[in-house]
């Protein structure tokens, strides 16, 4: 499915939404459609499955609650990519303050969530990635994730970080040198 | 992995530039399956409380029971009721502000009569001629020639070493001589 097929059924999904009778219907297409992928970008973030459903049932009931008044300035899917991102990381900043440790730079934090992992494997590569990932600052982490693993174009993905193409492309690079330096150690 | 995303790692030189290093995290099973039910349900409660009617308590109270309650308390305990003295913040910051004056104005006071006295004793000594303290200092407890002088003089408690140092502050007489 291209972009714009996508775009055109979110338009149709949206109007869809926004009369009484439907909404249910347009409500459930929608949440089927962009589950996985916005599971899957809060969990790189969190690790833990359980925190990421929570994070995603927050990003879907907000979707209930301010849809009707979305201005499609912006692509759905990005909007619901912004909710997300911003749901994760004010989580984030949540648990930092509870929890009284730096989640910036090289703390463990995330690092030991992702040892705790059943089937945690310090000797496969994709295990090694995700403790690589995690010494990312969460903003860089943020930027690494939506292009490696949802290869989102740096347009789109100004449009969801509200950040400048350029400072996201030199985001990325150093996001991908310090990685390449954590898996030869 | 997408051709694009590919160019640019290998533009880095990166390893990752291989094929995609997949995600190694377990899903639930039939997590996805069930995910817009389980939104909706919670939407669902939601509105449903949202629905709630106010608290508002259904029961009434008699008129002015509250303010009896103390005095039949105490009546039933077989003493009887005092009326007593309901004092608001507002009288409250009255009485303190009224108490901050006085003290301010007292003060005030002491401070303008202690200033007072010193003023008045050099002006007293500034009316005095000099031949007359020269006279007081020459014969102590003689009377001075200056009857309102003498009366200045006598009024206030001057020592003579004072008297010297406000003649060498004012000025001394040349003709002056002890």
């Amino acid at each position: 499915m291209g972009v714009n097929e996508s775009r055109e059924n979110d338009v149709e999904l949206l109007v869809a939404f926004r009369n009484e009778a439907t909404r249910e219907v347009a409500f459930t297409r929608l949440v089927r459609k962009y589950q996985e992928r916005l599971y899957w970008h809060i969990r790189r973030m969190v690790v833990v499955h359980e925190d990421a459903d929570d994070i995603l049932q927050n990003v879907f009931i907000k979707m209930w609650k301010y849809l009707a008044d979305f201005r499609q300035d912006s692509g759905l899917y990005t909007w619901l990519y912004r909710i997300a991102t911003n749901e994760t990381l004010s989580w984030m900043d949540t648990r930092k303050r509870f929890a009284a440790v730096s989640l910036d730079g090289n703390e463990s934090y995330f690092e030991d969530r992702i040892t705790a992992q059943k089937d945690f494997d310090p000797n496969k590569i994709e295990w090694k990635l995700q403790q690589a990932i995690a010494t990312l600052p969460e903003k860089q982490r943020v930027v690494f994730n939506l292009r490696y693993y949802d290869e989102m174009p740096y347009d789109e993905m100004s449009r969801v970080l509200d950040t400048s193409e350029g400072a996201l492309k030199a985001s990325y690079h150093h996001a991908v040198k310090k990685v390449e330096e954590f898996l030869k150690k | 992995m997408n051709e694009e995303v590919k160019k640019e790692l290998e533009e880095l030189k990166s390893p990752l530039a291989g094929s995609k290093i997949g995600m190694p995290f377990g899903g639930q099973q039939d997590y996805f399956a069930g995910m817009p039910e389980k939104i909706a349900s919670i939407i669902a409660e939601e509105q449903t409380n949202a629905g709630l009617p106010m608290a508002v308590n259904p029961y009434v109270v008699p008129v002015g029971y509250f303010e009896e309650l103390p005095a039949r308390v105490l009546a039933n305990a077989g003493r009887p009721a005092r009326k007593g003295v309901t004092i608001t913040f507002r009288q409250l910051r009255l009485a303190a502000a009224a108490v901050v004056l006085l003290v301010v104005g007292v003060g005030a006071f002491v401070r303008t009569t202690q200033m007072g006295t010193g003023i008045s004793e050099n002006a007293i000594l500034a009316n005095v001629a000099d031949k007359d303290i020269r006279a007081y200092l020459g014969n102590a407890g003689a009377p001075l020639a200056d009857a309102s002088a003498g009366r200045y003089i006598d009024k206030i408690d001057v020592k003579a070493e004072d008297i010297e140092k406000y003649l060498d502050d004012n000025g001394w007489d040349t003709e002056m001589t002890f």
